[in-house]
Parts: C-alpha cells; structure tokens; sequence
C-alpha cells in the first residue's frame, strides 16, 4: 500500500523527490506515514482535508479486500 | 520572476492526455490490489474511464464513494484544483447514468412532497454534480425552489415550497 500512497502524493505535489511514505505494521492496523515538503502539505490534504480523505477511501477500499486496516497518517 | 515561479509550480505536471491518463490510473488499480478492468474513451474532450470486474462493488457501496474520491483524485492531478468541467470522469457500467435516473426520481417526489406539505425538505448530501441534476430537475417543477446549503462533504439540496 505504500506504492499507491506514494504514487498519488507524487502526482501531487510539486516537490515529488520530497516524498516519502513509511509503512509501520501493526498487528491488524498498518499506518503509512506521508511525508511531503512543508510547502506541499496544503496539496496532500486539500480544502477542508478533501485529497486526504479521498486518498483514505482508496487505502479503506484496499484494506477491506485484503482483510487489512490502514491508517493514512500525514506528518508535518 | 513570474516566469520563474510558474515554470517552478509543477516540475512533474501531467498533461491529461489520454496515453498519460491511461497509465497512471492503471498502476494506481493495480496498487489497490482491486481486480478491475478499466476501458477508456474520449468523449468531447472528457476522457471517461469504465471500470467492471469482480470488485466492482468496491466502488459503488457507501454512496460509490470509492468511484467519487478516485475521480476527485484524478482530476485534482490531471487538471489541478482550479479545473472546471470534470476532465476524467469515471464509471461503472453506467452507474452515473442510473444514478441521475435516480436522483430525478426522487427529486420529483420529495417536490410533490414540499407541494403538499409545505414545508421544506433537505436531501442527503450529494457531490456537487448530482446536486446539479437535482436542481435542474426541480428548475421544471412547478410549486418549489431548491437551494444548496453546508459546505464540504454535508452540502446538500433543500427544497423549498415557493
């Protein structure tokens, strides 16, 4: 799931080279942690965080597939 | 100086072509991990995408809110945020087809509703462009108004006796 996080904040953004995803598994929960040039961050969140709950629904639909919970965590 | 910053806002911006569109969202499915099939066409300069397959109940549950987040995504990166009429739009074997069917049907009998009643009627929340179809289809309704009212997610389509 970090690819397709990846992919989509890289298409973004306007800094791609500064994004990074980090995935940390849980025993049923995975978090991804994106992060983007402070500058982007408005651009991976969105108008009263719009691109990041729709980045989360993808990473919902995904996860109840595999059986799986991922948590799309943006750090600043 | 201008020049500098505009050639700066987006090193790796997507141009929206059709090839462009096609690859990108084929990696972004297979990534999902969803077993679907994408057709694509171009269709008066709006490239629609047609998904089917297996897991094609995936994108409809919830209000097809996978279908509306893929597409918002899509168009936030092949148009940016200042796009006008959406330049990808995504369906489903005719889901958005069905879906204003649909909502013309109930905006008709929550008018006739308002009418008898009159009192106003607020609908669910809806996207911005099913909220258009409700509006046009009460614009030919005689005996109510209807506005949109909330903001985000919640806006939503009340109707109003007149």
């Amino acid at each position: 799931m970090k690819e397709l996080v990846e992919l989509i904040a890289k298409a973004l953004v306007d800094n791609p080279e500064q994004v990074a995803v980090a995935e940390v598994e849980g025993e049923q929960t995975t978090v991804l942690e994106l992060r983007v040039a402070p500058s982007d961050l408005g651009k991976v969140i969105g108008k009263q965080g719009r691109t990041a709950r729709c980045i989360r629904t993808l990473l919902g639909a995904a996860g109840m597939k595999l059986k799986k919970r991922f948590v799309l965590e943006i750090l600043e | 100086m201008t020049e500098q910053k505009r050639s700066r806002q987006r090193p790796g911006r997507k141009r929206g072509t059709l090839p462009e569109v096609e690859e990108f969202f084929l990696t972004l499915i297979e990534h999902t991990q969803l077993d679907l099939d994408a057709g694509f066409r171009e269709e008066e300069g709006t490239i629609v995408i047609n998904l089917t397959g297996p897991d094609r109940q995936f994108l409809l549950s919830n209000g097809a809110a996978l279908l509306n987040s893929t597409e918002y995504l899509l168009n936030l990166i092949f148009r940016g945020s200042g796009g006008k009429a959406p330049g990808v739009v995504l369906d489903s074997d005719d889901y958005r087809k069905h879906r204003e069917l649909e909502l013309r049907l109930l905006a008709k009998m929550a008018a006739e509703k308002v009418a008898a009643s009159r009192k106003p009627l607020t609908l669910q929340p809806m996207t911005p462009r099913e909220r258009r179809i409700v509006h046009l289809a009460l614009a030919e309704t005689a005996g109510v108004q209807s506005e949109s009212r909330g903001s985000g997610d919640e806006r939503s389509v009340t109707i109003i006796p007149s």
